[in-house]
């Protein structure tokens, strides 16, 4: 891939910090530009032709949340937050303003770099997608494939078994649905059983290590505790 | 407030046989005086033994012929039998008397002493200057016996007062330490002194009540000198009959009005009471704010507003208690935010630093770093998460949901931890829904973290016991354990905060595991206890079971009935 093309702008007072990213970023063949405040960055996104932006929401100058609005004013470009607040309202609150995704301090540079790649994919091949008229249903970096049986992820194929991708189908028709174990079991092994929950959930773990960029964090295959399981809506 | 007895503390004694006692008692005394005193006047005037015959004779009520002239032929000899018949009857049944009353004095001796405290205790209420009086109307009673009456009657009616006196006299002093200081001024003192304690209410509630008193007596006692006076010196005058009957009947209407405004004070003061009371209710149902009816001209109107002080008093403190909870929120948030933010640094370094070609030496400490900083991150995350459980200041999403199905999921998730762990698990989870309202999310880590206690501090092939079960509207998950290290403390204690049961803190975790848990559950509503039981540890987590809103929450019809069926 060509990687060497693709400007990412880092944003973030502590210049440690943006250093290990770039480190990180450059090891993965990204070419990396280095913004310390809000105003930085806004003055870089206009001047330079960017690709991605990851900020940090607490800064000087210009807060983030503030910069990614202005951001947002003229440019459609992917953004990532970074934040020490792993509240689910901050959350809900940086994806709101117009961030694509959410990365919470301390986090793992490698699942930085991953959610880096999978926004880049999005961003760049949407268009071709949408173009070509295939009978897919999309959500978030997940598209699945309902002539070829194929899930992709980032517009990379996953390898899933035949029952696997039976589910993943079943639960991406009906995002945001709650199935409950024995729901799932008797539509995809088209039987009734007694003691459902542990197949149908070890399944799903299964799924979930292949298509999550952190499985132990899921985003789209999540489990509804004491009810079932879901697709979430991206 | 007085204590005048030299003991109170006997046990119980019958008053009755008391009394009978002390009666006897006084009997006898009498009886003995009234001897002496009789034989002092034989040995003066030996006719007198004559006279106290007949004289007996005529008591005893017994046939004597010499009844009608007894006063003129004093002297005259009778029948020497009859007399001693006479006697003999008297005197058998005079000891045989004074024997019953000595055997009751004897036999009841225990409740007569009881029985004289009591007489003791009603003397000593008595004023000083009561009993003096008293004293000097029986010696006057006495001095006027002197005029009247036969002279044995004199003598020994004069004799029983004094016996009578001097015995009870002595029963006073003997046993009441204040004979002289219980007196009237004392008393007037003691009353102006309980006046000056009281309460402004109670000051008016007193001065009310004696001046109703006070008023009603004056007008009855006016009423009946006035009416007194108007019909023994204005006897004849005109009119004077209107006169005597207008002056009775006009205390009359005072001692009614007096009487009347006493109840209608009274009311007021009812009334006043019950509006207070009625704010106190209110506030004690929560509302804080209630409005102060009593009105400022009541005499209530003092406690209102100190009522009215508690509760300024109370509303700070809610306000500060608030206020210091949000500085601590704010202030964990702040530290751990400044702690995160180097954290991510040295993550982030150490992850550049792992792919350096390192000596293995330095890969191994570079390894370890990782893992400590790691632990670190969580370390600070769940600090966070207790102390906000903690505050209450978590947000809940609850629903109802399947107890037994959440703990399959939190099993099929910690799959790898289960297996791991070296320990046979034996779980036992019925396959029937049990519905709780509670937040799935926050339960889901509630058992993660019930179940990683267990992998951390089992015992290496030990069994661990994870049991639901349902009971009077409960649905309870036991989990059972047996400690790898001895415990020393109680169960309260290891759910506190950074409590770990090795002391010496050599494994993994933060010590916050149960402490979330508890918080949590306690947050969803529900219950969390742990037991210990030499090793055998117990957690037991317990919630009220919801009915299902309806039959089928989130099952089609025909699953449900396949559900239903074992195969």
């Amino acid at each position: 891939m060509d990687n060497e093309s693709k400007n990412i702008l880092v944003v973030d007072d502590d210049r440690e910090i943006v250093r290990a990213i770039a480190l990180t970023l450059e090891a993965e063949g990204y070419t990396v530009l280095k913004a310390y405040d809000g105003l930085e960055a806004l003055d870089l996104v206009t001047t330079k032709n960017i690709h991605l932006v990851i900020i940090d929401v607490m800064m000087p100058k210009l807060d983030g949340l503030s910069a990614i609005m202005r951001i947002r004013d003229g440019k459609n470009l992917p953004i990532i937050v970074l934040s020490a607040k792993s509240e689910n309202s901050d959350k809900i609150l940086g994806l709101s303003m117009g961030a694509d995704d959410y990365v919470t301090k301390p986090f793992n540079p490698m699942e930085l770099a991953a959610r880096v790649k999978s926004q880049l994919r999005r961003y760049t091949s949407l268009g071709d997608i949408n173009s070509r008229g295939e009978n897919v249903i999309l959500n978030g970096r997940l598209r699945f494939n309902l002539d070829e049986h194929v899930l992709y992820a980032d517009n990379e194929p996953v390898k899933l078994t035949a029952t696997e991708t039976k589910i993943v189908e079943l639960l991406m028709r009906n995002p945001g649905r709650i199935f409950p174990a024995e729901e799932i079991y008797s539509k995809i092994w088209n039987e009734s059983a007694y003691s459902t929950e542990n197949t149908v959930m070890v399944h799903i773990r299964r799924i979930r290590e292949k298509i999550e960029i952190n499985p132990s964090e899921p985003e789209y295959l999540k489990v509804v505790w004491g009810i079932g399981y879901k697709f979430e809506k991206h | 407030m007085d204590t005048n007895l030299k003991s109170t503390e006997r046990p119980r004694r019958n008053t009755f046989a008391g009394l009978l006692s002390w009666v006897s008692l006084l009997l006898i005394l009498c009886a003995a005086c009234c001897a002496a005193i009789f034989f002092l006047m034989v040995l003066a005037n030996p006719r007198t033994l004559d006279y106290a015959a007949s004289h007996l004779q005529q008591f005893a009520g017994s046939p004597s012929p010499t009844l009608p002239d007894l006063e003129g032929a004093f002297v005259e000899a009778k029948p020497h039998e009859e007399m001693v018949y006479a006697y003999t009857v008297q005197i058998i049944s005079a000891l045989a008397i004074l024997l019953t009353a000595l055997v009751l004095v004897f036999l009841f001796r225990q409740d007569r002493y009881a029985f004289e405290e009591m007489v003791a205790r009603g003397l000593g209420r008595v004023w000083v200057e009561l009993k003096l009086a008293a004293l000097v109307m029986i010696l006057m009673m006495c001095m006027t016996a002197l005029a009247w009456g036969s002279a044995a009657e004199k003598a020994f009616g004069i004799t029983i007062a004094c016996v009578l006196t001097v015995y009870l006299l002595c029963l006073d002093v003997s046993r009441n330490r204040r004979f002289f200081g219980h007196n009237i001024i004392h008393s007037v003192l003691v009353r102006v002194n309980d006046y000056h304690g009281m309460t402004t209410f109670q000051q008016r509630a007193v001065r009310r009540a004696y001046a109703t008193i006070a008023i009603v007596l004056a007008l009855i006692v006016l009423g009946t000198a006035g009416f007194g006076v108007a019909m023994n010196f204005l006897y004849g005058h005109e009119g004077y009959r209107k006169l005597a009957l207008a002056i009775p009947l006009t205390a009359v209407v005072g001692i009614t009005g007096t009487v009347w405004w006493y109840i209608l004070a009274l009311k007021r003061d009812l009334s006043d009471w019950n509006l207070l009371m009625d704010q106190i209710t209110e506030m004690y149902g929560g509302d804080l704010n209630a409005v102060n009816h009593v009105p400022p001209t009541s005499n209530l109107y003092d406690c209102a507003m100190q009522l009215n002080m508690i509760r300024t008093g109370v509303q700070k403190a809610v306000e500060e208690g608030t206020k210091a909870d949000r500085t601590k929120i704010e202030l964990i948030t702040n530290v751990s935010h400044d702690i995160k933010t180097p954290l991510t640094s040295i993550i982030s370094y150490v992850e550049l630093l792992k792919k350096e070609d390192l000596p293995p030496a330095a890969a191994d400490y570079v390894s370890t770093i990782s893992q400590k900083a790691q632990r670190l991150s969580s370390i600070v995350q769940d600090v966070f998460e207790v102390s906000k459980a903690a505050t209450g200041n978590i947000s809940l999403n609850l629903d109802d949901l399947d107890v037994g199905r959440l703990l399959r999921q939190t099993f099929v998730e910690m799959e790898e931890t289960v297996q791991r762990s070296q320990l046979q698990w034996r779980i036992d989870i019925p396959e029937a829904p049990m519905l709780i309202h509670a937040d799935g999310q926050r339960l889901y880590r509630v058992f993660q973290n019930l179940i990683r206690n267990c992998a951390q501090y089992a015992l290496e092939g030990s069994r661990v016991y994870v049991t639901l079960s349902a009971q009077a509207g409960l649905a309870q998950v036991t989990v059972r354990n047996v400690s790898r290290t001895e415990i020393t403390m109680n169960g309260e204690d290891l759910t506190a905060r950074f409590v770990r049961g090795d002391q010496n803190r050599t494994t993994e975790g933060s010590g916050l595991g149960l402490s979330i848990a508890k918080s949590f559950t306690e947050a969803c509503g529900g219950h969390f206890f742990v037991r210990t039981d030499g090793d055998l540890f117990i957690v037991t987590v317990q919630f009220s079971l919801v009915e299902p809103k309806e039959p089928a929450l989130y099952l089609e019809p025909e699953e449900t009935a396949s559900a239903a069926a074992p195969d």
